[in-house]
Order: C-alpha cells, then structure tokens, then sequence
C-alpha cells in the first residue's frame, strides 16, 4: 500500500485523531471529580484567606469559622459567606470579573458596618505574570484592608489610582499596578459592579444597624 | 540493558545533554526553578512526555505517513502532556498551579520534537523509549541543579522547608539577606552559563575550535 496516497493519509489521520480523542476524554472524565475537589478546597481557602486565616487544615476551619447564606434578590440568590473568627462578624463577598486576558475573581472581606474592608483576596485565570498577575501579590491586596466602600450612606467602591502612594490618605482608593493597568482597573470595576447587585440587601442592613 | 542501550542512556546525562550541550528547552529551564519542587515535577513530567513519546513514535514509525509525520509527531506529544496535565491538576493541585502554562508549553519544548524526529523514527521501540527517558532524565539534572540553588540562596529553602534559620536575616536582627536576583530568570540563564563553563572545561573534546 502507498503510504503517501492521499486516502491513506485521510484514513490515518482520521483513525489517530479519533484515538486520541477518546482516551483524552476518558482520562479527563475520570480525573474530573478529584479535579473538582481541588479547586473546592482552593475556594474555601481563599474564603480563609480573606478573612485573615492562612490555613493548614482547610476543610476543617472552613466548618468551623464559616457559614454560607444567600442573598435573596429580584431575580435569584446571590451567595454571601459570614466568618465569625477572632470573634468579630465579618462578611465575605465572592466578587468576579473580567481581566485583560481572561476572568479574575476574588472575597472581599467586610465589616458588620458593610464599608469598611477587612481583607481580600483575588486569583486570575492568565493575567500577565509580573505584571497584572500581581493583582493576588500581598503588596496589591494588603492595601485594601481598612479601605471604606461607602462614602456618605453611598457606594463609591475602590478607585485604583496612578502612581505609587497616590492613594495615600484617600479611603476609597489603592494604588494600581504599574503595567498592570487593564487588571487593576478590572479589579476596581469588579468591586463595584458585584456590590451593586448586592446593595439593596446591603442597604436593608445598614438601615438595621 | 545491552551495552548501546547503556550509551543511549549515559550519553544525555553528560556529554549529549539536551540543555548545557545541545542548548534545548531553556525556556522552561529558566521558567521554572525558583524552586526545587517545581523544578522536579516539571523534570519528571518532561521526562514521562519524551519517554512515551519516543516509544508511541517508535512503535509508529513503519505506517507514518512521511508526508504528516510531524504533524503525527505533534499529535503523540500533546496527546501526551495533555494527560499529564491532566494528572497534575488531580493530584498535585497546587504545584500544577505554580508550573500554570508550562506544562502545556512542555508540547513546544524542543528536546521532544527533536528526539522523536532525530531518534525515535529510526530505532526500535526499545532504545527509542530508553533515549527518550534519558534526555528528559538529563534535562532534569539541569533543572534540579538550577533549581537547588535558587531556592537556596534565593529563598533561604529547599523543597519549601527553611534551610536558612530566621535568626540570620536581618530583619530579625542577623546579617543575612536573600539573594532577589536568584528568583529571576536571568539569573537563572547566568547559572547555565556557569553550568556549561565548568562541564566544558571538564570536558574538553566539547569546545569548538
């Protein structure tokens, strides 16, 4: 048989695409709930994270220091995490975006007044390494805590601002990531249009208080 | 093992290695050694990649068509890192985080494409798959070496366990400092450098006249 005949090589192709195909999608089926169970665990650790607990024993301490709720909204539930760890009431906001090169993600970790920001954390998919990546690097994320996102009963969010200690002093801004400009500003749109859909019930809240 | 099996193996590690020698998959080489366990799932994975690959394209190589070959080639190699990605992401979740795209980049590594079109197309399954373990085994020697020390001098650890006692950093009242240069990947190309001075010197048939 000539093996440079074009219906070899149709029919070679074929049979080994085929092959392959099928044990990769066995394979990726198999491993899929183990798989799974990682990026739980990854969750409930950034969950952690946020609230300033660093984590041997993940599964564990997610029991015991935190508890899930839904916000119930016009069109549907939004999940809402509460920590009561170091004994104080914090409320942790599962927040998401989208990044220069693809989604970015991240808790925001509030006080029982709702505005002040005890912590946060965020992870990517592909951001820049070095540059928009450094949106999870404690140099970016460190500067939230403490930061306020009401101003006058109104919620003004985050800003990221240019240049290096330009934040200073101002509650409602960090400083962005030099390079890193499409992400930070992603992160700054993140924050504010995620707790936007929350803010009715953040309001029912306040008004509680 | 016959005696040339023994030169297929023995060649890689030293005189034909892939990196200081042949100046192959330096990419992943400076990419991944700031630490000595990324390094080493990387080195194994590489290895498991060109072993099999060798093997699959051996046992092949009578009804490829020369025509596709290196189209067949490609198949073989992603089919394969795919899986072992695939693996990594299940049972060590967070080191396949740490490698993020270099384990799929594993498919444009040279040394793979090399091997399988230098060596694998010509031999049988057995030397195939002993040539191929070797250049990944001699890839891994270069990355470990690498890695040893970046994460020594670089983090003061070795395999994420401290090395370096707290005490002697300056921060803590001692007279020690990371070296924040060793955790960049030019360093890392400066150690290959080094790396291929001291094999040359010690091997001198390999100096160009």
């Amino acid at each position: 048989m000539n093996k440079n005949s074009s219906t070899y090589i149709i029919i070679y192709s074929v049979v080994m695409v085929v092959v392959v195909a099928a044990v990769l999608a066995i394979a990726a089926m198999t491993l899929q709930p183990i798989q799974n169970e990682n990026i739980a665990v990854e969750k409930k650790g950034d969950v952690l994270a946020s609230v300033g607990l660093k984590s041997d024993n993940i599964e564990a301490d997610y029991a015991k220091y935190i508890k899930e709720v839904s916000v119930p909204t016009a069109d549907g539930e939004l999940p809402l995490f509460e920590s009561n760890a170091n004994g104080k009431k914090l409320y942790i906001v599962p927040v998401n975006g989208s990044g220069l090169w693809g989604p970015i993600w991240g808790y925001v970790a509030v006080e029982g007044d709702w505005s002040t920001i005890s912590g946060v954390v965020f992870a990517h998919k592909g951001e820049t390494p070095g540059l928009g990546a450094e949106i999870v690097a404690p140099s970016f994320t460190d500067q939230f805590i403490g930061k306020r996102l009401f101003e006058g009963g109104k919620l003004v969010g985050i800003s990221v601002l240019k240049g290096a200690g330009a934040s200073r002093g101002n509650d409602h801004a960090v400083d962005a990531i030099s390079g890193g400009t499409i992400t930070s500003r992603a992160v700054e749109t993140m924050i504010s249009t995620t707790l936007a859909q929350y803010l009715p019930y953040i309001e029912k809240q306040r008004n509680n208080e | 093992m016959s005696n040339k099996n023994w030169q297929y193996f023995l060649g890689p590690l030293s005189k034909d290695n892939p990196v200081i020698v042949q100046i192959l998959g330096i990419c992943s080489a400076l990419a991944v050694t700031a630490q000595l366990k990324p390094a080493f799932v990387m080195a194994a994975s590489v290895t498991v990649v060109t072993a099999f690959a060798n093997l699959i394209m051996s046992l092949l190589r009578k009804g490829v068509p020369s025509r596709i070959r290196i189209i067949v080639q490609l198949v073989v190699i992603a089919f394969l890192v795919i899986l072992v990605d695939q693996v990594l992401k299940a049972y060590v979740y967070d080191v396949s985080k740490q490698l993020s795209v270099y384990v799929g980049l594993i498919i444009t590594n040279c040394i793979l494409m090399g091997r399988v079109e230098a060596f694998a197309l010509g031999h049988k399954p057995w030397p195939s798959f002993i040539d191929g373990a070797a250049n990944g085994v001699g890839y891994g020697i270069i990355l470990l070496m690498l890695g040893f020390v970046r994460e020594l001098l670089g983090s003061g650890s070795l395999w994420g366990f401290r090395v370096i006692p707290e005490a002697w950093y300056i921060q803590n009242g001692g007279f020690y400092a990371n070296n924040g240069l060793l955790m960049l990947p030019p360093m890392a190309l400066i150690l290959v450098g080094l790396i291929i001075w001291a094999h040359r010197s010690s091997n001198k048939d390999l100096i160009e006249k």
